[in-house]
């Protein structure tokens, strides 16, 4: 029998991910160049942000695709240190820029904040509701 | 009768999506008001504060910055800039009648400020005659400031016992400002001699257009106050009439414009929450009237199985109750994730003063919400509740309704 409700954070997780990736990247990006061509600190915020929003994006994926609900519960759990690196990378383990005015602090930072908090609250209702599942007794 | 105690809710979850569609309805009443509400509080504290850090009933300014409107981009948008006039205007002010309190003030843009590109306005101030900056400073817990020294504005990512280099010069800073929701947000503070340092370091590097200006000699801004039994009218007319080259403007002017803009931003959102409202409040009418018609015999048989008239109403208002505290909850949520970490993406929008009210306003505003939205759920549901509990049992269950 289908555990619906763990079909639904499974699902929503994936969207979530996805559009963290989307986010962090095209839409609620860092600061632009400076004048000289170069880039300020907060760049590299961002492409460390995006780069583990494209490990979680993989690993929902992976939670989406498998069969097994312990192997999705783990898969989930592997989910939360990484939105939790992500929250905690924009300005406390990289610099943002001076001003909180400033495009990385008023867009990109509670972008991410609130998008990995989303994906944790969702990781943890995915572990929960496969562990509870009932599922049959030949499944391992 | 065990089965009607949870029958409201036992109703909601058997029609998910009509459920859900109320929840959505409701959920979005309240992040209208909320956001509306928060939004327009914010823009009325923003200015209040920014005509509180004005602090002064006159600005006086060279003829060219008054005439460019370099004054208003600086002190009212943010931007960075600078414009000065010789000491001997100065003095020519100060002979003038009616003058209270008078300081003067220095502005300068730093070429960049530590990690990035984007320049801060510098301003400097006299300690000794300032009555606009100093008060601030003492109520964000910062003293006396010693030459050097900095304060930095609350949006600058920089703290207490930092340092932060301008034109060359390492500059400790010593208090952080309170948050004002005003440009000053972005600005830094520093005493008089600091800041003729840094125009001089400026000067010396060719790293600002202007080349034969001796910081000992000029100033950027008169601040001045009048004293009791002048009107700033009378002291702005006298400046403007006796003193060559320089402008006099009333402070209330300058903000007038920032005024006038939210009070425009404050009708169109008050219309929008009004017609969101209006909209929200017949749908629900007709989204309880429909599920009341739909479920006549539903309720008739309740009623043949003994559930009193009384009854049905309170299914039907507990119904619209759950949805309501439900979808004002989410809501609610919704709202303050929106409002609060984007504040400052909102303030850049609107390009106007805003100032996020304090946690205990904010809780009342989003009680209110809740209290307001649900009661609408309720208050829609209410006439459906009237009709169900007038139902004529054998005539609907003959199928002759």
């Amino acid at each position: 029998m289908k555990n619906k409700s763990a079909f639904v954070t499974d699902i929503l997780l994936f969207p979530a991910s996805i559009f963290f990736s989307i986010g962090v990247k095209f839409i609620f990006h860092a600061c632009g160049k400076k004048d000289d061509g170069t880039y300020m600190a907060c760049h590299w915020a961002e492409q460390a942000v995006f780069a583990i929003s494209i490990a979680i994006a993989v690993i929902s994926v992976i939670v989406l695709l498998v069969k097994n609900r312990y192997f999705k519960a783990g898969a989930a759990a592997a989910v939360i240190p990484c939105a939790l690196m992500a929250a905690v990378i924009p300005n406390n383990m990289i610099n943002l820029c001076m001003m909180n005015t400033m495009r990385c602090h008023s867009t990109m930072r509670p972008f991410v904040i609130i998008l990995s908090v989303i994906i944790i609250i969702l990781a943890i209702a995915d572990i929960i509701l496969n562990i509870r599942k009932k599922g049959d007794k030949n499944e391992t | 009768m065990k089965l009607k105690k949870n029958l409201p809710l036992r109703n909601l979850l058997g029609r998910p999506v009509r459920t859900t569609v109320l929840v959505i309805l409701t959920a979005l009443l309240s992040v209208t008001f909320l956001c509306g509400t928060l939004v327009i509080t914010s823009l009325r504290k923003g200015l209040g504060s920014l005509e509180a850090r004005l602090g002064a009933d006159i600005m006086v300014v060279p003829y060219e910055a008054a005439t460019k409107s370099d004054l208003q981009n600086i002190v009212l948008q943010g931007n960075t800039g600078y414009f000065y006039m010789d000491n001997s205007r100065l003095e020519k002010i100060m002979k003038c009648d009616g003058i209270g309190q008078l300081s003067c003030q220095f502005f300068l843009a730093s070429a960049s400020s530590g990690c990035c590109s984007i320049p801060v306005q510098i301003i400097g101030f006299d300690p000794e005659t300032d009555f606009t900056i100093s008060p601030w400073i003492k109520k964000s817990g910062g003293g006396q400031l010693k030459d050097m020294d900095i304060v930095v504005g609350n949006d600058l990512n920089a703290f207490v016992g930092d340092t932060l280099k301008f034109y060359g010069v390492e500059c400790h800073v010593a208090a952080k400002l309170d948050k004002t929701g005003t440009s000053f947000d972005t600005a830094v503070f520093t005493n008089e001699n600091t800041i003729k340092k840094l125009i001089k370091s400026s000067v010396d590097l060719k790293m600002n257009s202007f080349t034969n200006i001796d910081p000992d000699k000029t100033v950027s801004c008169v601040l001045i106050n009048a004293a009791e039994g002048y009107t700033p009218e009378e002291i702005i007319n006298d400046i403007n009439i006796h003193v060559k080259k320089v402008k006099a403007i009333q402070t209330k002017e300058m903000i007038s414009g920032v005024s006038d803009s939210l009070s425009g931003v404050s009708d169109v959102t008050g219309i929008l929450i009004s017609a969101v409202w209006i909209l929200g409040t017949v749908i629900f009418l007709l989204a309880f009237t429909m599920s009341v018609n739909e479920r006549k015999k539903e309720f008739a048989i309740l009623r043949v199985t003994g559930a009193s008239r009384k009854k049905l109403a309170s299914i039907v208002l507990q119904e619209a109750v759950i949805t309501g505290i439900t979808g004002s909850i989410i809501g609610i949520i919704i709202g303050l994730v929106i409002v609060i970490p984007f504040s400052s993406s909102i303030e850049s929008a609107l390009n106007l003063p805003f100032l996020i009210p304090d946690i205990s306003r904010i809780t009342e505003y989003a009680g209110i919400s809740l209290i307001i939205s649900s009661l609408t759920g309720a208050f829609a549901a209410g006439f459906s509740a009237f009709r169900i509990s007038r139902i004529d049992t054998g005539l609907i269950l003959r199928g002759d309704n």
